[in-house]
């Protein structure tokens, strides 16, 4: 007995050194194995702890920063613990940035991507409660992998003649003995599947974080379009009032530049609002209040258009699809995840196979003090004769199980090639709209406007041509801004399906230097017909201008200092 | 074979010289020494030769009796004043082709090469001839093809101011700018000293293109005599005393007032000829009707007279017809924070356009590519303000006779300035019509 005792206490806790033992990964099988059917053996089973480890790698990889290191190690040594314990703490208070981060968010200069990835990692209230779930989940394997606690009985019959019968017993199930090998290989399996997919889970809560970002910082920029679009349909509307107050345009034009200004108005609140939504849905990712003062980046950087798209292994660029596809099949944690299911229900169905067959079969001793004093000391056992329940119902919903994990595998994997298709198909489309807008419509409309001053400058058009100029101009900014937001959201979701940190591909997408600040500037070489024209070029010829004109002083000159401009002798025409 | 240049070079017509030579480049001249009317004088022509401000006379040779010339059309660059050029369509290397000069009596050949890439007809407008040299494309005449040269023959059976223009894709053809004189004198000699000839015309040069745009018609951009506009319009010349006539032609879409400062002259012939003096009418402006000519004659008073259209927007290069009234409108405040935008920006004629031309004399702020601005041009005193159908009749006391070089600005006699007598507002008392009871 005391042996049996020792047992049962090593049993309850399974070293964790078995979810960690790297081995030899048949890497090349996974595709294979997908492919019939997912037919994992032990072998396999226990080489799904490799993956785990490269996970941990890309996760520190991936992330410079040192709390998301710290993140895929802490984990590593003591599962989620320490987290879920630090997270379920703070959920108390508020989902606020944790104390670490809180300068971060407070004070900091405006968060990165990067950074806001890291406090996601930490702050992410969804992730938080699935790390709390890892304790449950873990909880219920280990159970599953124990022996039933022995069984101590006693019984004290009374006699008439007034001395009673007392039995002790003690028995524990054989069968959980007999079975206890493949039990603890289920449960330790059981275990991987469920860190790899809080893992996966990490590694999706860091695309999200990229995502919201890009979708916030995209949204802040449509504001400020929306912004100099409204502001220069006020202008439109004060001119026409102007030109109203004198006289020269009729109530319908009035009307029509009202109507201009307060629709450029509502598009400036839907914008705000737009903004509002985008800032909160981000606030979410990261674990923090909308409202705390936290800002990002202003400007949404414009891609380099030369790297912009370009896949193949060369220099830097993003990989083929191939290479990719490869690449996510042996990255994916959710993949892993899955497939350490599957192994786990293989390795469930056996152990039911083994259990069913044995039946249960109770081991015991007993002693019994007779009435009469005597003491008898023996075994007993007890066998439920498999004779006619083999647990097929458990094994019929296990096998529908592995079905459908089975099934959920093969989805995944398309999934991942179409999403891996669909990402770079984005990348490409967006960059060429992208290339579009900055070679080709952005300068067009530049000089349309200068063409358009020119043209109002020799009055051969109004003034008003040239503020709907300009604003068709800004108007156009709004599709340039959801390009690069379609790209870098693209280039999110092919980290995603890759299975890698956003960050890796960002990198390799080779940033532009150019933002949307250097299309809403004026642009003195294209929009203004002389470069750095102050306005002042009377001044220059003019050292007293004419005090009288009220409206266009700067402009306004003497008549007899402007002659000086020209040819006194002759003009033109009377050039023989 | 001698370049035109070369030849009017020996001609005399040094006037001339500077325009042509600009298009001789460009043109394949034809003329020979034999061709060169030079040689001969007044007296041997049997007449004063025509002058045309900016173009010139078309040589012939003489065959047989028949006066030979030779006119082809083709496709040419020309300028309307520097700064505005455009592909147009010509005789001979100009727009307008060259004017055909002869008398009353003779009988002319024109053979008509089609240098174009499509046909053409050329129909003697006025001319009393023989149906089938009418020119009417498929009604008096297959048209001349490209590459085909037609001759046209027929005896000259009248005098007067007449002109040349193609019968054929005729709407096209003239807004490219194909049309010329042809003047016929009487077999007598006419009491006039200085023979000039303007054909008006009106071109849909939008500012920014090269090209004329034949759909337009009415809104045109620019409005020439012989298809130059001011300020590159040639002067009209002449010596204190001298008889000068104008006749002036139109192959336009608009009616021309034709307006002579600082004289009374007599309307005094057309494509009828010099009428019999009862029928002379004594005008300052004529009007010169679409088809019609006119012919006017004056007596050279000295000063520097403007001659132009009446119409006021014929009177102006490029401009908008159709932009937002500027005047009165109060853009204090609002220029600024356009600018802020549109850096540049300058809000013109609140108080009249007059300041336009300031602006662009600064040259601060170019226009469209290959255009000229609305009103031009800079005289002793000031901008002159205007465009288009606009030129100067420069009389001078000491002219030569065969002199039509620019004299220069006309220096008027101290006492006979307008001059400036206040600059007080509210100087004086001027009469306002009593406010009716
Ligand atoms: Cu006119």
């Amino acid at each position: 007995m005391r042996v049996v005792a020792i047992s049962i206490l090593q049993l309850v806790f399974i070293p964790t050194k078995w979810l960690h033992t790297p081995k030899a990964h048949p890497k090349r099988d996974v595709f294979y194995r997908i492919d019939k059917g997912l037919d994992v053996n032990t072998k396999s089973t226990s080489t799904n702890s490799f993956p785990w480890i490269r996970a941990m790698l890309v996760i520190a990889a991936t992330s410079s920063a040192l709390g998301c290191a710290n993140l895929a190690t802490n984990s590593t040594k003591s599962g989620a613990k320490g987290i879920t314990k630090g997270i379920t703490n703070e959920a108390a208070t508020a989902p606020l940035a944790s104390t670490g981060h809180r300068g971060l968010i407070d004070d900091a200069p405006p968060l990165t991507a990067d950074k806001a990835v890291q406090i996601a990692l930490i702050n992410n209230q969804n992730l938080a409660a699935v790390y709390a779930e890892l304790g449950f989940a873990k909880a219920e394997v280990f159970a599953g992998a124990r022996i039933r606690n022995p069984l101590l009985s006693f019984s004290q019959l009374d006699s008439n003649a007034g001395i009673d019968q007392i039995v002790w017993g003690i028995s524990t199930s054989l069968t959980d003995l007999i079975t206890l090998r493949s039990r603890k290989k289920l449960a330790a399996t059981q275990a991987l599947a469920i860190e790899q997919k809080v893992q996966a889970y990490a590694m999706a809560t860091q695309a999200l974080t990229y995502q919201h970002y890009y979708q916030y910082l995209a949204s802040k920029q449509r504001l400020q379009v929306f912004q100099e679009i409204s502001a220069i349909s006020d202008l439109i509307l004060e001119t026409t009032q102007r030109y109203s107050d004198a006289g020269n345009v009729t109530a319908l034009e009035l009307a029509e530049a009202k109507i201009q200004s307060s629709e450029a108005k509502l598009a400036l609140l839907n914008a705000q609002a737009a903004v509002l939504v985008a800032r909160t849905e981000m606030s979410e990712v990261l674990g923090v209040r909308a409202s705390q003062n936290w800002q990002i980046a202003k400007q949404l950087p414009i891609p380099n258009t030369a790297n912009r798209y370009s896949t193949g292994d060369a220099s830097g660029k993003i990989p083929a699809k191939d290479t990719l596809v490869q690449q996510a099949l042996e990255q994916r944690l959710d993949l892993q995840a899955a497939q350490t299911k599957i192994a786990a229900l293989t390795l469930k169905l056996k152990s039911h196979g083994l259990e069913n067959k044995v039946g249960d079969i109770e081991l015991g001793a007993e002693r019994e003090r007779e009435s009469d004093g005597e003491r008898l000391t023996g075994p007993n056992v007890e066998w439920a004769v498999p004779l006619f329940s083999q647990g097929q119902e458990d094994q019929l919903k296990i096998n529908a199980e592995l079905e459908i994990a089975q099934a959920q595998l093969r989805q995944l994997v398309l999934k991942l090639d179409n999403g891996i298709a669909l990402a770079l198909a984005g990348r490409e489309n967006s960059s060429n709209k992208i290339i579009q807008y900055q070679n080709h419509l952005l300068p067009a409309q530049a000089n349309a406007v200068a063409r358009t001053q020119e043209e109002q400058f020799f009055m051969l058009i109004g003034v008003f041509e040239v503020l709907q100029s300009k604003k068709h101009q800004y108007e156009s900014l709004l599709g340039l801004v959801d390009a690069v937001e379609e790209y870098w959201l693209a280039t999110t979701a092919l980290a995603k399906a890759v299975g890698v940190s956003p960050k890796v591909f960002i990198d390799q997408s080779n940033n532009g230097s150019q933002g949307l600040e250097d299309y809403l500037q004026p642009d003195p070489g294209t929009d203004s017909p002389k470069k750095s024209h102050k306005h002042q070029h009377h001044g220059m010829h003019n050292p007293q201008p004419r005090p009288a004109g009220p409206t266009h002083a700067k402009h306004n000159q003497a008549p007899d200092n402007h002659a000086s401009h020209k040819n006194h002798t002759q003009s033109a025409s009377a050039k023989p | 074979m001698t370049s035109r240049r070369n030849f009017l070079g020996f001609s005399g017509m040094s006037a001339v010289l500077s325009t042509v030579a600009a298009t001789s480049a460009q043109a394949k001249s034809t003329v020979t020494p034999e061709t060169n009317m030079s040689n001969k004088s007044n007296k041997e022509l049997g007449y004063n030769p025509v002058r045309t401000p900016n173009g010139w006379t078309l040589p012939y040779t003489e065959k047989d009796g028949v006066k030979e010339f030779h006119l082809i059309a083709e496709e040419i660059e020309h300028e309307f004043a520097p700064g505005s050029t455009a592909k147009c369509w010509g005789y001979n290397g100009t727009t307008p082709g060259p004017t055909i000069e002869a008398v009353e009596g003779d009988r002319v050949r024109i053979l008509v090469t089609n240098s174009l890439k499509e046909h053409t007809t050329v129909h003697w407008h006025g001319l009393i001839l023989p149906s089938g040299m009418d020119g009417v494309g498929g009604l008096s005449q297959p048209q001349i093809a490209p590459g085909e040269t037609f001759a046209y023959e027929f005896d000259l059976k009248q005098n007067g101011t007449h002109m040349y223009h193609p019968h054929a894709d005729e709407m096209t053809q003239m807004a490219f700018g194909m049309m010329g004189m042809f003047i016929i004198h009487p077999k007598e000699p006419e009491p006039i000293d200085r023979d000039y000839c303007l054909l008006t015309h009106n071109w849909a040069m939008h500012p920014g293109t090269s090209r004329p745009d034949p759909s337009v018609m009415v809104d045109f951009d620019l409005w020439s005599f012989n298809s130059k506009v001011f300020p590159a319009i040639e002067s009209i010349v002449a010596r204190t005393g001298e008889r000068v006539r104008i006749r002036i032609g139109n192959l336009s879409m608009w009616n021309h007032p034709i307006h002579l400062h600082g004289t009374s002259f007599n309307v005094t012939g057309s494509d009828g000829g010099r009428w019999p003096q009862s029928a002379w009418r004594s005008e300052s402006t004529e009007i010169v009707g679409v088809g019609q000519t006119r012919d006017i004659e004056f007596v050279a008073t000295p000063g520097d007279w403007a001659f132009h259209c009446h119409m006021s927007h014929h009177t102006m290069n490029a401009m908008g017809h159709d932009i937002p009234n500027p005047t009165g409108v109060n853009m204090r405040g609002l220029e600024g924070k356009i600018r802020d935008h549109l850096p540049g920006f300058i809000a013109m004629g609140e108080n009249g356009m007059a300041e336009h031309q300031q602006h662009i004399d600064a040259g601060h702020h170019p226009g469209p590519a290959n255009t000229l601005p609305m009103m031009t041009g800079s005289g002793p005193y000031g901008p002159i303000e205007m465009g288009g159908m606009f030129t100067l009749v420069k009389v001078r006391d000491d002219i030569a006779p065969n002199d039509f070089s620019d004299p220069g600005w006309y220096n008027p006699p101290a006492a006979t300035i307008a001059k400036r007598i206040s600059s007080n507002p509210n100087y004086g008392n001027p009469p306002r019509k009593p406010e009716s009871g």
